[in-house]
């Protein structure tokens, strides 16, 4: 598991260090505090070659590929240094970025790789150096690649869909009794299906954004097996009443998995529930990083992180800690 | 649009500290928008609350420039100044040495620590409102102290100062026995004379906070 994470001029951070990270790690803070840069940053540490040419939209919806030159040229904070450094104890990534042709030159350790963009738009791939490394972006993956990631479990690990199965029933839908993965007649695609009992079975698509949620995410880890998991927004879709049995059943799962979560939320109710889920695992996972503009000086963002102790007084002295 | 929050912050023993000092500060013309009160529900928390505030994106952002943390001496002023400074040099990082004394957290606010009544002396905050009290407020000590004096025989001990301050207040309330006895209610009634020197190094220590 990473312990730290250091970036240095690294889109509005001028130096952001957080040390003691866990299993767990809620990441929260203002608008455009520097949450997503957070996971930005980790992807570059960890991504695969697809990962880090797909970054500028991964997190940010809004960049086309005309925008990708701007999202890459604008990572350094400092325009004058032309580039960035970021580190998580055992990696570090040190970029040059050269506008003239936005190079971005990565060095880790021995290894080195560039991304090239002509103005016109030509490219080359990036490489990235890591693995292990899954993303849940705020946007849904398409269903079919939910699905597959499904089928890819089931039919080899029958417990492990008994599992997700479990951990819907107990967070989300109650009456989930199975989920199977089929085309029926007169589909086009392969989906999950699932039996609420409704006589018959119905698409995961129509039984919620709560549902799909968490179906990607437990598909994405019992799947794919990643170390590390990031996710943008991680209340989304889920009601305020279930957040906590979502939170210990991802608890749970995380931990006999071995994935280190990275996850942003707004959400207090979401905070809430995670500490409250966290505190009936034999050891608190949850670290909590916050970051926070200054207000004497708006271009300065400052880190903090908290964990139980302090997270259980805040809870007790009704205290605003996104 | 929301209200910038006030970048003074009083923090106090309880709820009752809370209203007794907030209300002395607005009668100073201290703003409801220059300092704010909180209170940490009892000197055994003051240590998380401070560690909660630290953690809290009001210090870290810089949006707070001067925090006075406050509690009652009780009956061992010694001890509690002990525990005050103490938990405030260990969640800040500070040498707090004596109270009223503005010490700078770096990249943070400047904090500073107040016993009640006064360092050096006995007693809370209910202390300085009764030694603050007048008119009809000052003569309601002529039926209280016997009353007191007759409780302290019967129960064979002495009374707590929140006690007596309690019955005190009890005198200052509507005498419309269907609306419930509060103490902010007893404030609005009582004569309590918010200039009187029993007030002045508390109303001084609280003008520095809003500054």
């Amino acid at each position: 598991m990473i312990s730290t994470l250091e970036l240095r001029n690294f889109r509005g951070l001028e130096h952001v260090k957080f040390e003691e990270l866990g299993r767990v790690n809620l990441i929260v803070g203002g608008n455009n505090a520097g949450k997503t840069s957070i996971l930005e940053a980790l992807v570059l540490l960890h991504g695969n070659s697809t990962q880090l040419t797909k970054l500028p939209s991964t997190f940010r919806q809004e960049v086309q590929n005309d925008n990708v030159v701007n999202f890459w040229s604008m990572l350094p904070r400092d325009k004058k240094w032309k580039g960035f450094w970021v580190s998580d104890g055992a990696l570090n990534i040190t970029a040059h970025i050269s506008d003239k042709e936005v190079r971005v030159n990565l060095e880790n350790g021995s290894k080195a790789d560039s991304l090239f963009w002509l103005q016109q738009g030509g490219k080359l791939g990036l490489r990235g150096y890591g693995d292990g490394l899954s993303i849940l972006s705020t946007a849904q993956d398409p269903p079919e690649n939910i699905s597959e990631l499904f089928n890819r479990i089931a039919p080899l690990n029958p417990r492990n869909e008994d599992r997700i199965q479990d951990l819907i029933r107990r967070s989300i839908e109650p009456r989930l009794q199975r989920l199977r993965y089929a085309k029926p007649l007169g589909t086009k695609s392969h989906l999950v299906y699932a039996d609420v009992g409704e006589g018959e079975m119905l698409p995961f698509t129509q039984l919620g954004q709560a549902f799909s949620r968490a179906l990607q995410v437990y598909c994405e880890i019992f799947a794919k097996s990643p170390k590390i998991l990031l996710v943008d927004e991680i209340e989304n879709g889920l009601y305020y009443e279930g957040l906590e049995d979502y939170w210990r059943g991802l608890l749970e799962v995380l931990e006999d998995q071995n994935v280190q979560l990275f996850a942003t939320t707004h959400s207090r109710e979401c905070m809430e529930a995670a500490h409250r889920a966290a505190k009936t695992r034999d050891s608190y996972p949850i670290r909590y990083l916050r970051l926070d503009r200054r207000v004497d000086d708006p271009a300065k963002i400052v880190a903090t992180s908290f964990g139980e102790e302090v997270m259980e007084s805040a809870i007790q002295f009704n205290k605003e800690m996104r | 649009m929301n209200e910038a929050p006030a970048p003074g912050l009083v923090i106090c023993e309880g709820k009752e500290d809370r209203l007794v000092i907030e209300r002395l500060a607005r009668k100073a013309g201290i703003a409801a928008n220059v300092v704010a009160f909180e209170d940490y529900d009892g000197e055994g928390n003051l240590r998380r609350f401070l560690q909660v505030l630290k953690a809290e994106g009001r210090f870290t952002s810089g949006e707070l420039k001067r925090i006075l943390v406050t509690r009652d001496a009780d009956d061992n002023p010694a001890a509690a100044w002990f525990s005050l400074s103490g938990a405030v040099n260990s969640t800040f990082g500070l040498a707090v040495e004596s109270p009223g004394q503005w010490h700078q957290v770096e990249r943070g606010p400047q904090i500073a620590a107040w016993l009640i009544p006064a360092q050096g002396s006995a007693g809370m905050i209910e202390t300085l409102c009764m030694r603050a009290a007048s008119g009809k407020s000052q003569e309601a000590f002529n039926c209280l102290d016997p009353f007191v004096a007759c409780l302290e025989g019967w129960r064979n001990t002495k009374l707590h100062e929140k006690e007596r301050f309690a019955y005190w207040t009890i005198c200052g309330q509507s005498d419309d026995p269907r609306k419930r006895l509060s103490l902010e209610r007893a404030l609005d009634r009582l004569d309590i004379d918010w200039d009187h020197k029993a007030f002045a190094s508390l109303r001084q220590i609280l003008v520095e906070a809003a500054s």
